[in-house]
């Protein structure tokens, strides 16, 4: 296995929820260093499934899941997983449950062991990388939907993770949020980023490669419109 | 929801330590409940009305409050003095009035009125987010202070999709009627709320997993008594304690 | 359907606090830590669903839904229902503070049992029409469960409550039927839609070797619950008369007697002929003004009154005299004494050197009218009356409601127990 050059491998995975009915068959996919991905497909297609099975939040049928090298077994491989692979999840609220957008922040920082003062340091630093650090003191439900999305982002990368897994990060945002966002992400120095969105804007910003999950299984995607795009904007 | 309505503020009660009012509220409740001679309710109520003006809300809002919850007292207004057997003071066409339904009627709604005002002055002061904090610090099972704090924080992201869904089938010509497809439609609202909850309560789970969350909420706010504190515990500590003390030795009668 | 504060008497109060101690306990032991944010997000959703409308003709009622909670969370409804009411106490200032443990006893206690009864029933995560008529029969009882429960405590809370108790009760009838209707379409709906609200949960609890005992422990809550106040507050009121004045006693059901309680007497006009208080022994005697039938009521504080009539059918001996009746409640601390004197002899002559005073010169006089045997009699009679009245005492004492209300005692204490327990093990 080329776990020393892989960020995430996933060999063989077969996936269905207890309705019974096929998610994911025989997946694989992997993801070398510097790779930035995007994973498109219809709605349904299992794209959340499959984020969800890299981080172990659901386990897999069959197959196996390899995370820098380690191959993913128990909830304690797992632990370890979480904390160099950051998802954002699709809805913003499904991530923010403290009373306070700080504390929401310091919430990773302080399971990871820090002490709480380094864990505000932390919190309140990578909020002011995203220029939100006015936002340090409302509360999360009360925000709107583009600055709940900063707020969520600010909660994964204040853990500061490898490997970034993004679940339709622009849903229901303004051109301007948009921007923001591809302007963070794109300033965040990660190994990895793997993006599943619909929205040509950020995908073609922040990707160089796409893939498309359909039938249960993963293609490569090959557009010679979408290279050329993505050129352009890279360049800027 | 008229949530939380008066949390907002900078009254003396509003900056007040959150536990300490927590303390109070209880403390003085229980005893104000356990009062039974109609001097002490009087001053009971006379000393919450007055605990509620220094909270500074609004007068118009209070009466709001304080008439909604006075509709159930009205109702024991309207049986009690009826159906209590005692003392006949006059009659009411077939029914009998008799004094002693009207004390007892009088009382409760002396007691109830003193323990609102004192709960919405120590209490509606603050906001969920900090009584619960509070919690966790006076050492209420962590699994309960988690269990209210997750619902209280998801109370207004599925009163939000209730309203949607509301708004999505009055859209398709919904009206609410005394029939079977008015309850049917109720129960699949009720059981798709049921099925959102769950399901979001396992996303957010997993989301606090991705964060590296093994079972222990770190506390991050830590509360320091101030000497306001210090002098609404003392304040409301003599006032309970000489309330029990006076009923527990059964002067005045 | 929450009570509201200051209306309950204390002891109802403790016993619902105790209840909910130990159902939270259990709830709270039983909840897995990842389970948490489940629990929260099916409370809130029910908090939502109580505050849906339906119409019911002319008006609306709101939902409960407490039975389709039971059907869910099992013991979990314990906290989910302390919470929904803590919030709603703290929001809307229904219910309140000191009424928490006894509404939600009310509402948590049938819950519990509605899901013990229903969940065997959906276990095939089938929506089969038994499955669906069991969840909604069990919706409907667990409804009149728990506003028998509510009138319950009404009533024990104070004799002019009983009245609003019905009528909650009664109320709750029609409600009833649609919370039927409700619950079984949304079980239908859950077992189609996600089976694994339902089921899910059932199947991570391992419900089938706890589940006997958690019946049995739901039941027994549930009847210590009524059997302590039936037991510890019923008010007596006994009043006889021995030919010079009327004596009265009053006493609980438990014994205790209704010390320092204002003691009114109407004729039968209605016209108030005497008012006074008992003394520690519960006891207090007047001279009545004439012949007649006279009302009394005693009030033994928070409610409770107890009434009798008492004849008095020869004019009262002691009249001309005037020795009265104000002597015996004045000077209280004297009749206190005496009464213990007379103790060693034994309790049943207790009351007797009360009447012999007054009777003695009559007792002297050599010829013995019918009328004087009849008084005489009487006072001899006095001390076998109170020994009838110790009787019926005895009578109320002793029975299954003791034996109950001697469990849910120790429920209670084991509940709090068990929460420390909880409490440390989490701690450490
Ligand atoms: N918790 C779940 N239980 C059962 N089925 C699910 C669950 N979550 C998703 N599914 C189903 O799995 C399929 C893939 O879902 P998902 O991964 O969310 O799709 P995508 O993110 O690509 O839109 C869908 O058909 C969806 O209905
Ligand atoms: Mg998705």
């Amino acid at each position: 296995m080329d776990g020393n050059t892989s960020l995430i491998h996933l060999e063989n995975i077969n996936f269905s929820y207890s309705s019974g009915q096929l998610v994911l068959d025989d997946v694989n996919l992997t993801m070398e260093e510097g790779a930035r991905i995007a994973l498109k497909g219809g709605n349904g297609a299992g794209k959340t499934t499959l984020f969800h099975i890299i981080l172990g939040l659901i386990r897999p049928l069959s197959g196996s899941v390899t995370v820098m090298g380690r191959t993913c077994v128990g909830e304690e491989d797992f632990k370890q997983v979480r904390r160099q692979v950051g998802l954002v999840f699709q809805d913003p609220d499904d991530q923010l449950f403290c009373p306070t957008v700080i504390e929401d922040v310091a919430f990773g920082p302080l399971n990871m062991g820090l002490k709480s003062s380094e864990a505000i340091e932390r919190a309140d630093s990578t909020l002011s990388s995203l220029g939100i650090s006015h936002l340090r003191d409302r509360v999360p439900y009360r925000l709107s939907g583009g600055e709940k999305r900063l707020v969520s982002v600010a909660t994964v990368l204040s853990m500061k993770p490898d490997v970034l897994l993004l679940d339709e990060p622009t849903v229901g945002l303004d051109q301007w949020v948009t921007e923001r966002l591809i302007r963070v992400i794109r300033d965040y120095p990660c190994r990895g980023l793997l993006l599943i969105s619909h929205d040509s804007r950020i995908a073609d910003a922040l990707t160089t490669r796409s893939l498309v999950l359909k039938g249960h299984k993963i293609e490569e995607e090959c557009l010679a419109v979408n290279s050329q795009s993505r050129v352009s904007v890279s360049g800027s | 929801m008229t949530c939380e309505a008066f949390s907002s503020g900078s009254s003396y009660l509003h900056r007040a330590d959150p536990r300490v009012k927590i303390l109070c509220a209880i403390f003085y409740s229980v005893v104000v409940a356990c009062l039974s001679g109609m001097p002490l309710q009087y001053a009971a109520f006379i000393f919450s009305a007055i605990l509620l003006s220094t909270a500074r809300i609004p007068f118009r809002m209070i009466l709001r409050r304080l008439a909604v919850v006075n509709v159930f007292v009205l109702a024991l207004w309207l049986v009690i003095p009826f159906s209590t057997p005692g003392h006949v003071l006059f009659h009411a066409g077939p029914l009998d009035v008799s004094s002693e339904g009207i004390c007892a009627a009088f009382s409760i709604t002396l007691k109830c009125n003193a323990i609102i005002m004192a709960n919405l002055a120590l209490l509606s002061t603050s906001s969920m987010f900090s009584l619960a904090h509070s919690l966790a610090h006076l050492k209420v099972h962590s699994k309960l202070v988690q269990l209210f704090f997750f619902t209280w924080r998801y109370l207004h992201v599925l009163e939000d999709e209730h309203r949607r869904m509301v708004q999505a089938i009055r859209i398709r010509g919904f009206s609410p009627r005394t029939d079977m497809l008015t309850y049917r439609t109720y129960a699949y609202l009720v059981g798709l709320l049921f099925v959102r909850g769950y399901e979001r309560g396992e996303r957010v789970y997993k989301a606090m997993l991705c964060r590296g969350f093994d079972g222990t909420f770190w506390l991050l706010h830590h509360f320091h008594l101030h000497g306001r504190d210090i002098i609404l515990a003392v304040v409301m500590g003599l006032v309970t304690v000489a309330l029990a003390g006076m009923e527990w030795m059964g002067i005045p009668h | 359907m929450h009570i509201s504060e200051g209306v309950l008497t204390p002891e109802i109060l403790v016993i619902g606090a105790a209840g909910a101690a130990v159902g939270l306990a259990i709830g709270l032991n039983g909840l897995k830590s990842e389970d948490i944010p489940k629990v929260a997000l099916l409370t809130a959703a029910f908090f939502v669903a109580s505050l849906i409308h339906v119409p019911v003709g002319p008006s609306s009622a709101h939902l409960i839904l407490n039975g389709l909670l039971g059907v869910i969370l099992g013991w979990q409804a314990f906290p989910a229902i302390f919470i929904g009411l803590t919030l709603q106490a703290v929001l809307f200032q229904f219910g309140g503070l000191t009424t928490l443990g006894v509404n939600t006893m009310n509402m948590a206690l049938p819950a519990v049992l509605a899901g013990f009864v229903v969940r065997p029933f959906l276990k095939s995560g089938r929506p089969t029409p038994l499955a669906l008529i069991v969840s909604g029969l069990m919706a409907a009882c667990c409804i009149m469960l728990s506003a028998l429960m509510v009138s319950l405590a009404l009533a024990f809370s104070g004799q002019g409550l009983e009245a609003i108790g019905k009528l909650i009760f009664m109320v709750h009838i029609p409600i009833a039927a649609i919370e039927a209707v409700i619950t079984a379409s949304v079980v239908g709906f859950l077992l189609k839609v996600k089976p694994e609200v339902i089921v899910g949960e059932q199947m991570n609890r391992k419900q089938d070797t706890k589940g006997r005992t958690g019946v049995a422990a739901a039941v027994l809550l549930f009847l210590s619950l009524f059997a302590v106040p039936a037991h510890a507050h019923k008010v007596n009121v006994f009043a006889w008369y021995d030919g010079s004045k009327v004596e009265l006693e009053g006493y609980f059901s438990s014994g205790v007697k209704a010390m320092s309680s204002p003691v009114t007497v109407t004729d039968e006009a209605g016209k108030e002929v005497f008012r006074g208080k008992t003394d520690d022994k519960g006891r207090l005697s007047f001279v009545p003004p004439g012949k007649g039938k006279y009302h009394v009521v005693l009030n033994a504080g928070m409610g409770h009154m107890a009434e009798t009539d008492v004849e008095v059918d020869t004019e009262p001996v002691g009249k001309a005299g005037g020795v009265a009746a104000p002597a015996t409640e004045k000077t209280l601390p004297q009749t206190q004494a005496r009464d213990k004197s007379v103790e060693p002899a034994g309790s049943v002559r207790g009351a007797a050197p009360v009447a012999s005073g007054a009777a003695s010169a009559s007792e002297l006089q050599a010829c013995v009218t019918p009328h004087e045997m009849e008084q005489i009699l009487d006072q001899r009679l006095s001390p076998i009356r109170r020994e009838l009245m110790v009787l019926a005492e005895e009578r109320d004492k002793i029975g299954m409601s003791d034996v109950i209300s001697g469990f849910g005692y120790i429920m209670g204490l084991m509940g709090i127990a068990l929460y420390i327990s909880v409490k440390r093990k989490e701690n450490s």
